[in-house]
């Protein structure tokens, strides 16, 4: 059809952007070639892996040595432990920093709820740094962890899940010392830390832990370009990145049908949902992944989780969270964050996990 | 999978701060199965209704009509020109004067078994947002069934724009907002209207909250059991509404949205769409959602979490910005609230 061939590309801030977002919509398409360039070094399987892990690497740390710099603060208020490995992994020690919030007296009140931060970078980079987790630890008054887990560049699944787990379970492990609550933990992920988070979210289940929720931004629930929307694509991430990301994260695993959940959220049947966290996913209007997140979204609703989803209009993927932590001026932003942030709050204060739907069933 | 199905319990299902509007919600159930059974006969059925209905007007008699609200009548539209006259109100902020405004236009629900208008406050509204604000009354299916209710929404926003000068409105923004049935004929209303060309002019927004979008039982959450507003109510309300006039298998978008292809919503408005985690109708709305995005409208979903069918509404009605208790309510009417302003603010229509 014509006219839907002319409704897939998304890149033109005019058209399709919410005004109050076109700014960040339109200053990121300057960085299309850029970021199209990345990609298809990062991910291109006929350059040697060692070559493109090398060349991911190496910008990675030039990128963080450089916001360390700019912003000193996230180094010095920064706790590094090494989390020993996850029982599907033993041997490998996963790194977990973790931000107090800046009037915390060293746990000697309550102990602090956590947000458990997956942080994004398109699969090649964990950027915990550069998305102000201190920043996060201050505004939402909680303490903020965040395993470090190796990309998709340094090994394929479940290298960054044993990660996440291994960091997870050190915190549980380690509340009293830390001056956490274990029992008031919450998911949080960002872009490619999304789909991290959810899936963490059931391995964490197999394992019988409970996290308070999973709450994530710009949300992927699938790898697979088998959704209507999958068509749509965005210079900021569309199916064909995706894909791209996921053919070095899954290795010959990406096509199967009956993957597990933990490689992509949306692999799970409604059965693998029952007795999940509560799970709150925000997903952009003008790109690929949102008909994956409603199709994950039906699944929790089968299975009663409690559930929440948010489609935001005129923004590209990240687009609007993106303007929301850099422009505070813009009511659009400061409603998506006002429902973002009320949703990790809501999870932190309300005991949401529906324990009794385990109970009914056994 | 069928134990989580039956979603009564507010200690297990809803979000704490709406406990006590999903109890009130849900605490007198109207028993519509007798208001269809075919073995009743039809005036029988009718009066249960009225019954109803005068109960409601009676407890409502106290309170006064607003001052300055202005009634206007509508004659029927091209479809059915003998349709009977809808009488439109209308409230104008007290100190706008003359200056064309901007128009809130809303579509009162009742499961297309009722049909009571003003839920909300219009001067209170037409103030908060300056705007003419406005509703009508449209046949139920008592009266008449599909496509009677939306010919007489169709009548009101022709009569909208063919009026706006004399009735000091500005046509390019009218926006349509309603809340279940409301919002089912609100989203169905557009792709009537859009067969018109808008009549020259597209609504500016449509915010439908908890709308009725489909009533085929193929969704997961269409077999939601709730004695507020169940799967069973959905199909209930939805046969009466069909009726004969139409074939259950051809049922056109103009009498449930979600039969839309996504031709179909190619050039609607901007469209946003709220929904609640325990409502039998928020996989449908999700489905129908991605049609409104894959076309290229601009489009906003919504599925609240920890809610039926109208305890959230209830919570959020009643919620004002300083209530520091009543979180989860003011965030959503934060977002309700700054969807109607960002429609009068901006052209987001995608022509």
């Amino acid at each position: 059809m014509d006219i839907f061939e002319k409704l897939y590309d998304r890149d033109d801030a005019e058209k399709w952007a919410h005004p109050e977002i076109a700014g960040i919509y339109a200053g990121l398409a300057e960085f299309k070639d850029v970021l199209a360039n990345t990609l298809d070094l990062y991910y291109n399987p006929d350059i040697p892996l060692e070559e493109r892990r090398r060349a991911a690497h190496e910008a990675s740390v030039m990128l963080r040595k450089g916001y360390e710099e700019a912003v000193p603060e996230v180094v010095t208020r920064r706790k590094t432990f090494m989390a020993p490995g996850c029982p599907e992994e033993p041997d490998k020690d996963a790194e977990l920093v973790l931000y107090l919030p800046k009037d915390a007296d060293g746990g000697a009140d309550k102990p602090l709820p956590v947000l458990f931060f997956v942080a994004g970078g398109g699969m090649f980079d964990c950027q915990i740094e550069l998305s102000g987790p201190h920043d996060m630890a201050d505004r939402l008054g909680c303490a903020v962890a965040a395993a470090r887990y190796r990309t998709a560049l340094e090994a394929p699944y479940p290298a960054a899940i044993n990660d996440l787990h291994a960091g997870y379970q050190y915190l549980v492990g380690h509340a009293e010392e830390l001056g956490i609550d274990a029992d008031n933990i919450v998911l949080y992920g960002e872009s490619s830390g999304t789909n991290l988070a959810l899936s963490l979210a059931h391995r964490l289940k197999r394992f019988g832990f409970r996290p308070r929720g999973c709450v994530t931004a710009s949300t992927f629930a699938d790898n697979r370009p088998m959704f209507a929307t999958s068509t749509i694509t965005s210079f900021n991430w569309d199916a064909r990145m995706q894909w791209m990301a996921s053919q070095t994260y899954l290795g010959n695993k990406n096509v199967f049908a009956f993957n597990s959940p933990e490689m992509y959220p949306n692999y799970a049947t409604p059965e693998d949902c029952i007795g999940l966290c509560p799970t709150i996913m925000h997903t952009d209007a003008e790109e690929a992944n949102s008909a994956s997140c409603e199709e994950y979204s039906f699944k929790l609703s089968k299975a009663g989780v409690y559930h929440e989803l948010h489609l935001w209009g005129g923004s590209m993927h990240h687009t609007v969270h993106m303007t929301a932590t850099s422009d505070p001026e813009s009511d659009y932003g400061k409603r998506y964050l006002s429902v973002l942030e009320g949703n990790i709050h809501d999870c932190m204060k309300y005991d949401l996990r529906r324990q009794w739907i385990e109970d009914l069933l056994d | 999978m069928t134990k989580v199905l039956e979603r009564n319990d507010p200690t297990r299902w809803a979000h704490p701060e709406l406990v006590q509007a999903w109890e009130m919600a849900t605490a007198m159930p109207p028993d519509m199965a007798s208001w269809v059974d075919p073995d009743v006969p039809f005036e029988d059925r009718k009066k249960l209704v009225d019954d109803i209905i005068n109960q409601f007007n009676e407890m409502m008699a106290g309170a006064p009509m607003p001052e300055g609200l202005e009634e206007y009548e509508v004659s029927g539209c091209e479809e059915e020109p003998d349709a009977p006259t809808v009488i439109l109100q209308m409230m104008r902020p007290e100190e706008a004067g003359d200056k064309p405004l901007p128009v809130l236009l809303t579509i009162p629900g009742g499961g297309l078994f009722t049909c009571i208008p003003w839920n909300t406050d219009p001067k209170k509204e037409a103030e908060d947002f300056d705007c003419v604000s406005a509703t009508f009354l449209y046949r139920t299916t008592f009266e008449a069934p599909f496509p009677a209710a939306i010919n007489d929404c169709a009548a009101v926003y022709k009569y909208l724009v063919e009026h706006a000068s004399e009735l000091r409105i500005d046509p390019d923004r009218i926006q349509l907002h309603g809340e279940s049935s409301g919002g089912h004929l609100a989203l169905a209303l557009c792709h009537r209207l859009k067969a018109h060309d808008y009549y020259g002019h597209i609504p500016c927004g449509v915010i439908a909250r908890v709308p009725i979008v489909d009533e085929r039982t193929i969704y997961p959450s269409s077999h939601i059991d709730n004695i507020g507003w169940g799967g069973v109510d959905v199909h209930i309300s939805s046969e009466a509404w069909l009726h004969k006039n139409t074939n259950p298998a051809r049922v056109p978008a103009e009498a449930f949205a979600n039969h839309a292809s996504v031709e179909e919503c190619v050039g609607l408005p901007p469209t946003c769409i709220h929904t609640n985690e325990c409502d039998p109708c928020s996989d449908p709305c999700m489905v129908y959602a991605m049609k409104l995005k894959e076309a290229g409208v601009y489009t906003m979903l919504h599925c609240w979490a920890g809610s039926e069918h109208t305890s959230l509404g209830m919570a959020t009605f009643e919620a004002s910005y300083d209530d520091p208790v009543a979180s989860y309510g003011r965030r959503v009417k934060r977002v309700v609230d700054d969807e109607i302003r960002d429609f009068f603010t901006y052209d987001l229509t995608r022509r």
